[in-house]
């Protein structure tokens, strides 16, 4: 259960913030990537070209996740490129702040669907392919990411927290259903860490998460990255259905 | 806001009929969404103090290893994961807008220990558990201050929720050693949770996991 370059891993949510950093985690050991990005043409050419530099191979897949036909194409298309799929990796997400009892159903929708009903269709398609994955003895691994949302709570994020609570289910679903066939599955709940989300704070919530956390500080995409690439491989073979904090010791 | 009222999403599950009726035990009264148009309208004529959401009934067992290569299953399952989890939020919406203003009330949404509940084949769901307990750890951050309680009780499935003869056909596979021996019953469950709607626990925002023996749900 090892990663090279003959790996072939599906990364969503892949051209931004911690979907960027595992992408760059993954290409520097030369697997073999397929990337999903949303809608930033102009990162995702970014991201294209920097790997094709590096001559690591890649498929950009443009999808709307929110639509769960796509999770069945974006997998169709994987295994058309390269054969096969041995590690998925569930980053997408993103968030929609509010006062809950002010926020109406229709803004929220999308956010369940994107942040909890794809990952759960993704990781179902994918399913069959982790299983040969597994039983070839090449990997077959998931990783969720879910959020310290998910354990702790979060004020002005109920569905947010809601949709990675689910993620945390389905990593137990999953791990329960297709660990006797060899696949594993994780999830990864980060703190506070220095993206797009995280630089919209104010320094008074900024002040707020460093007197709170162990380590006081933000951190780093990077960390998560490797955080996920434990999961992936088989440094973490015998963990399974688990959560992992990479939160800097956040309440603690 | 009446003290007496509790109202539910529905009382035609184990847990929940078994709470409704040791709330009318007690001189109380029960409102059941599930007979009008869910919890939106109900609410829209009574303010309760409390509001039961009763335990998810999302069947797993469709989607275990095998089936799972079937496409169909993937949407299927994804779809009602949406559903449900747009349900929840909705029904908990309503009632944090209807009982804000009276400045108290609880939310209190039931679970069943979704590994044991896994093995002795009911049917559950780890998605819908974990998002509800995230999401009610959420509501009782931000609406706590203003008096409601959202707690959310996991327990193990009550005696009553199988056939007797499952305690003893399936006990070797049920790791919480002493769940094989002694199932909690129903009103055990009941009793301890009415006595947090009438008592103001000190626990918001809470995953109170019930049961004999340790339990699995805790992330």
């Amino acid at each position: 259960m090892t990663m090279d370059s003959t790996s072939i891993v599906l990364i969503t949510g892949a051209t931004r913030g911690i979907g960027r950093a595992i992408t760059q985690r993954f290409a520097r050991e030369g697997c073999r990537l397929a990337l999903v990005y949303r809608a930033d043409e102009a990162a995702a050419r970014e991201t294209r070209d920097q790997l094709a530099d590096a001559r690591v191979e890649v498929e950009m897949i443009r999808a709307d996740l929110g639509d769960l036909c796509a999770c069945g194409s974006v997998i169709d298309r994987v295994v058309a490129r390269y054969g096969g799929l041995d590690v998925l990796i569930n980053n997408a997400g993103r968030t929609r702040d509010g006062a809950f009892a002010a926020m109406s159903p229709e803004r929220y929708t999308g956010l369940v669907r994107e942040n909890l009903s794809a990952p759960v269709a993704l990781a179902l398609r994918a399913a069959p392919h982790l299983v040969d994955s597994a039983r070839a003895g090449r990997s077959g691994t998931v990783v969720m990411m879910a959020s310290m949302a998910a354990l702790a709570g979060k004020e002005g994020e109920v569905p947010y927290a809601a949709t990675k609570g689910g993620l945390i289910g389905a990593t137990r679903l999953l791990a329960r259903n297709f660990g006797r066939l060899g696949v594993r599955t994780n999830a990864l709940a980060p703190g506070f860490i220095r993206t797009d989300m995280v630089d919209v704070l104010d320094p008074h919530m900024y002040e707020h998460i460093l007197e709170a956390s162990a380590s006081p500080r933000l951190g780093d995409p990077a960390e998560v990255a490797e955080a996920v690439w434990f999961l992936a491989t088989g440094a973490s073979s015998y963990c399974n259905g688990t959560v992992h904090r990479v939160d800097g010791g956040f309440l603690r | 806001m009446s003290a007496r009222i509790l109202a539910f999403d529905r009382v035609g599950t184990v847990l929940a009929d078994s709470l409704a009726a040791a709330w009318r035990e007690r001189g109380g009264c029960v409102v059941d969404a599930s007979v009008g148009g869910g919890i939106a309208s109900a609410l829209a004529e009574t303010t309760p103090c409390g509001v039961v959401l009763a335990e998810p009934l999302l069947d797993e067992s469709g989607f275990a290893g095998q089936a799972l290569s079937a496409p169909e299953a993937a949407t299927a399952l994804a779809d009602a994961v949406h559903r449900q989890t747009m349900t929840f939020l909705a029904d908990c919406r309503a009632a944090i807008r209807t009982m804000m203003p009276a400045g108290r009330g609880h939310i209190l949404a039931l679970c069943i220990d979704d590994y044991a509940a896994k093995i002795l084949g009911l049917p559950q769901t780890p998605i819908a558990n974990q998002a509800r307990a995230a999401a009610l750890k959420s509501m009782a951050r931000e609406y706590g201050r203003m008096g409601l309680g959202f707690n959310t009780f996991v327990c193990q499935p009550p005696r009553e929720m199988v056939e007797k003869s499952a305690w003893r056909t399936r006990r070797e596979q049920l790791k919480v050693y002493a769940l094989r021996y002694r199932p909690v019953g129903v009103g055990g469950y009941s009793r301890f949770i009415l006595s947090t709607i009438n008592g103001d626990p000190p626990a918001n925002g809470s995953v109170l996991c019930l049961g004999n023996g340790v339990m699995e749900m805790t992330a």
